[in-house]
């Protein structure tokens, strides 16, 4: 009864969209990444990655900054600490997630047990 | 379902890392020229006598690869972007301390090279350094295969076979360097040795090019709605 009450830890609803997760997790491996890898290893459009990156800027969790290098602007973003915490935290709560739902499969799969005849057999219902 | 879709979400997590963090380590045109090169060389040596004029202009050539063929792939990689790996934390400055701070300059890397494939091509072609061509064989196998068999590597078959295919480069250039030749005067044919080693490290950097673009590609946009 006290396992059914324990509060689900909450998902980050920013982190969690799979565009923005992709960019996170670019940006975590590396100290930062130009718009046209990003491009590439999300393979998410021009458009939507731009919106994307906006968003995460805005809530703080990367800064991009346009630099220019052999007369090419790069538009640079990079993960600051916040957004690496965040992340990680992210990770965590679906981590735990993660295990309580295999801990309950594992407890449903034990609980079911058949009612009468050989191990494994599935009895009709009746009526 | 669900649980699919974590596992897949996850996979693809770590591709994106794995991708990320060798995306410099992953670009095989950077050599792959030159190991074809190499190996073109090899060929037609192994099938004609050349005098020592052509031998030279040989050299020259394969010196001359790398200031070509790096603008060329840099041009190249252009196109997939740029990527700053971590850097270490700088170490705070001292008074102390007389050593100035190491630069990387292109132009010093270029040099170095040049300076190398001169050295590599000179031992190969040349029957005068014969004894050194062993030595040197290790080294490049030391350099280019040996470091990349220790990567961890996520769960993922092409990235793992990657990590499987420069073992076994590995294991082959140094059985076919310290081995063969022990074997007898007909296994043991320079060009032989040679045809050997050039095709591994061409097959090598080939896959990881076709890694890069394969991990790249995995994902349109379409699979995230």
């Amino acid at each position: 009864m006290t396992e059914q009450l324990q509060p689900i830890p909450e998902i980050d609803r920013l982190v969690h969209e799979p565009a923005r997760l992709a960019i996170l997790t670019v940006l975590a491996a590396c100290e930062r990444a130009d718009f046209l890898f990003l491009e590439r290893a999300t393979g998410l459009t021009r458009g939507n990655l731009s919106v994307q990156l906006t968003r995460l800027e805005e809530a703080g969790l990367i800064e991009i900054e346009k630099i220019i290098e052999r007369k090419r602007t790069l538009t640079m973003a990079t993960l600051v600490r916040r957004g690496r915490h965040v992340l990680d935290r992210y990770w965590q709560d679906m981590d735990e997630i993660r295990a309580r739902a295999k801990n309950k499969t594992t407890k449903a799969a034990k609980d079911v047990r058949p009612a009468q005849g050989f191990p494994g057999k599935v009895v009709p219902a009746r009526g | 379902m669900q649980s699919e879709a974590l596992v897949a979400a996850g996979r693809r997590g770590e591709e994106l890392r794995y991708v990320t963090e060798h995306f410099r380590d992953l670009q095989g045109l950077y050599f792959a020229p030159f190991w074809a090169w190499l190996l073109l060389l090899v060929l037609v040596r192994a099938s004609t006598q050349l005098s020592g004029r052509h031998l030279l202009l040989e050299i020259s050539l394969t010196a001359l690869f790398p200031l070509a063929g790096i603008p060329c792939a840099n041009a190249w990689y252009k196109r997939y972007g740029v990527v700053q790996a971590h850097t270490p934390e700088p170490k705070p400055l001292s008074i102390l301390d007389t050593n100035p701070p190491r630069r990387r300059s292109v132009l010093g890397f270029l040099i170095v090279l040049v300076g190398i494939s001169i050295v590599f091509t000179a031992t190969l072609l040349s029957r005068r350094l014969d004894e050194y061509r062993a030595v040197l064989n290790l080294w490049i196998a030391l350099v280019f295969t040996v470091p990349r068999c220790f990567y961890s590597a996520p769960a993922i078959l092409t990235i793992q076979l990657r990590r499987g295919l420069y073992i076994v480069g590995s294991a082959i250039i140094f059985f076919v360097v310290l081995c063969i030749p022990l074997m007898g005067p007909l296994h043991s044919s320079r060009w032989f040795l040679l045809e050997i080693i050039c095709t591994t490290l061409l097959a090598l950097s080939l896959y990881d090019h076709w890694l890069l673009n394969h991990l790249l590609r995995a994902c349109p946009e379409a699979s995230y709605d």
